[in-house]
């Protein structure tokens, strides 16, 4: 089941993961799901499960925090697993400019909900 | 395009932090200069497009900003059509009344990009800027342009393509050049030393190399070659107008950047190359990113940005120079205005009229505009080219 960019485990696993899709045609895998494939154009996917591990393909440290947020903290370009790449905060290990570089293995975490908001998802290093 | 396209006139209000000026004040005034420059009376105006993305959120006024703001430059009656397009409003304005001559559907167009962006709380403005992503996907995830551009910033870095001293170095540049800007923000040399040891803002970008949140506007009057005789100032002839939105990407990343792509389409319309042209205006929204420009428009080979720059390239006097102007990064950055801004420099060099930041003897002139933030890159590009 879907709820926003998350599907409930319905797996048996338990872990969380990120509501994508799958083209039928091609293969190729989206997030966020879409009715109609980004690659080849056929409107025919299927929900599929993503984005439970991934990679940092880039991370900056913010410095200057927007309203509600406080620096440092840690943003990246996350590769998931399945192909897709998000843009998400990395929690999980100290705000430092070395923390997670290019290569580093992540995990999906769910953080809870702001006020008034809906969950969002982040990534922590591996083990970390 | 079907028939030649010439832009008759060009006008600004200051960039800059102007509480008592509202954004139809803004708007107005550099409509309004834009008309007495091309020597045409408000009730020649046959089509206006109007560029703002933030003052639904700022200041509450939807929907209508155009027809609202263009009743100061006498603007009324003709087809007005509200254009919302992130930091690249202003160059899709322009592109959108090129079209409307190009295609011969009127003979006399205006463009106007106005952004109030000092609503006395800057943090509500940089919370609106954040909007221009899918808020949907980033909502709550402390999204911060900067933080964007420093992590394509760090890939250089890591790989010794750059270092710390090109992003201060192009920084001093572009405040230079700012300084001999008198429609500026910021009007005031900076050494390489107080770059690096300004505040941090997002990875190795510090403030001094960020562009500001600023209020301006910036118009331009287009209109076709044969009803432009007699038309007070010279000529500048738009040789390609192109816009584009950010393409689905794959993980791996290895497409050509919305810009790439923008700037490769208005090269192909014009049948000019990079060699061929004289100087560049591009969406430096931090100065930093200028250096990624130099390799995504093809003035050099990909990691040789910083040999460029060291070389004196990119500086007025050298071989190509880029953000004559001061760029974003000086000239600073509200956000609707900032593409129409490029155009009026570029035609201001031209002409010829650019004053002690003259690029001598410039015949040809890019701008390239970037607006947004959609999956990996920019969600809008604009590109345009001129010559005289
Ligand atoms: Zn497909």
């Amino acid at each position: 089941m879907t709820q926003g960019v998350f599907r409930s485990s319905t797996d048996g696993e338990g872990a969380p993961s990120l509501a994508g899709s799958r083209c039928r045609y091609c293969a190729r895998v989206s997030f966020p799901a879409r009715p109609i494939c980004p690659w080849c154009g056929r409107e025919d996917t299927e929900p599929v499960a993503v984005g439970r591990r991934g990679t940092i393909q880039a991370s900056a440290v913010v410095y200057h925090a927007p309203i509600g947020f406080t620096a440092p903290y840690i943003v990246a370009l996350v590769e998931l697993a399945e192909g897709p790449v998000v843009f998400c905060p990395i929690t999980g290990c100290l705000p430092d400019e070395n923390a997670v570089p290019p290569g580093t293995p992540v995990e999906l975490v769910v953080a809870p909900a702001r006020a008034g908001g809906a969950p969002v998802f982040q990534f922590r290093p591996l083990g970390g | 395009m079907l028939r030649e396209v010439v832009v008759l006139g060009v006008g600004m209000h200051r960039f800059g932090k102007f509480p008592e000026t509202s954004l139809r004040e803004l708007a107005g005034e550099a409509g309004r200069r834009a008309l007495k420059d091309a020597g045409v009376l408000p009730r020649q105006i046959q089509a206006a497009y109007f560029a703002n993305a933030l003052a639904g959120l700022l200041t509450g006024q939807e929907s209508i900003r155009g027809q609202v703001a263009l009743r100061e430059v006498g603007v009324a009656g003709v087809p007005i059509v509200n254009v919302e397009n992130a930091c690249a409003g202003g160059a899709t304005a322009f592109h959108q009344a090129v079209l409307a001559v190009g295609s011969g559907s009127c003979d006399v167009a205006l463009a106007v990009g106005a952004e109030k962006m000092f609503v006395g709380d800057t943090g509500r403005t940089i919370q609106a800027l954040a909007a221009s992503a899918d808020v949907e996907l980033t909502h709550d995830m402390g999204l911060q342009f900067t933080a964007i551009y420093a992590m394509r910033i760090q890939k250089r870095l890591a790989s010794g393509a750059l270092t710390l001293r090109h992003l201060a170095e192009v920084t001093v540049k572009s405040h230079r050049h700012g300084c001999l800007n008198p429609y500026a923000q910021h009007q005031k040399e900076v050494t390489a030393e107080e770059v690096l040891a300004s505040r941090p803002i997002a990875g190795p970008i510090t403030l001094l190399m960020c562009s500001s949140v600023s209020d301006g506007a910036a118009a331009a009057v287009v209109c076709s070659a044969e009803a432009a005789r007699g038309a007070p100032q010279p000529l500048v002839r738009v040789l390609a107008s192109e816009l584009r939105s950010g393409a689905f990407r794959s993980g791996a990343g290895e497409e050509l950047s919305t810009a790439a792509r923008t700037v490769r389409a208005a090269y192909e319309q014009a049948g000019v190359g990079p060699e061929e042209i004289d100087l560049v205006e591009c969406h430096d929204a931090t100065a930093p990113g200028e250096l990624l420009y130099y390799e995504d428009l093809g003035f050099c080979k990909p990691g040789e940005a910083g040999r460029l720059l060291d070389e004196g390239a990119t500086t007025i006097g050298g071989r190509i120079p880029f953000n004559p102007s001061g760029g974003l990064t000086s000239r600073g950055h509200p956000v609707g205005a900032t593409g129409l801004a490029q155009i009026a420099e570029a035609v201001w060099q031209l002409r010829g009229q650019a004053g002690p930041r003259q690029v001598q003897g410039a015949r040809v002139a890019l701008t390239q505009n970037s607006g947004g933030w959609l999956e990996g890159d920019s969600a809008a590009g604009a590109a345009h080219l001129f010559a005289v």
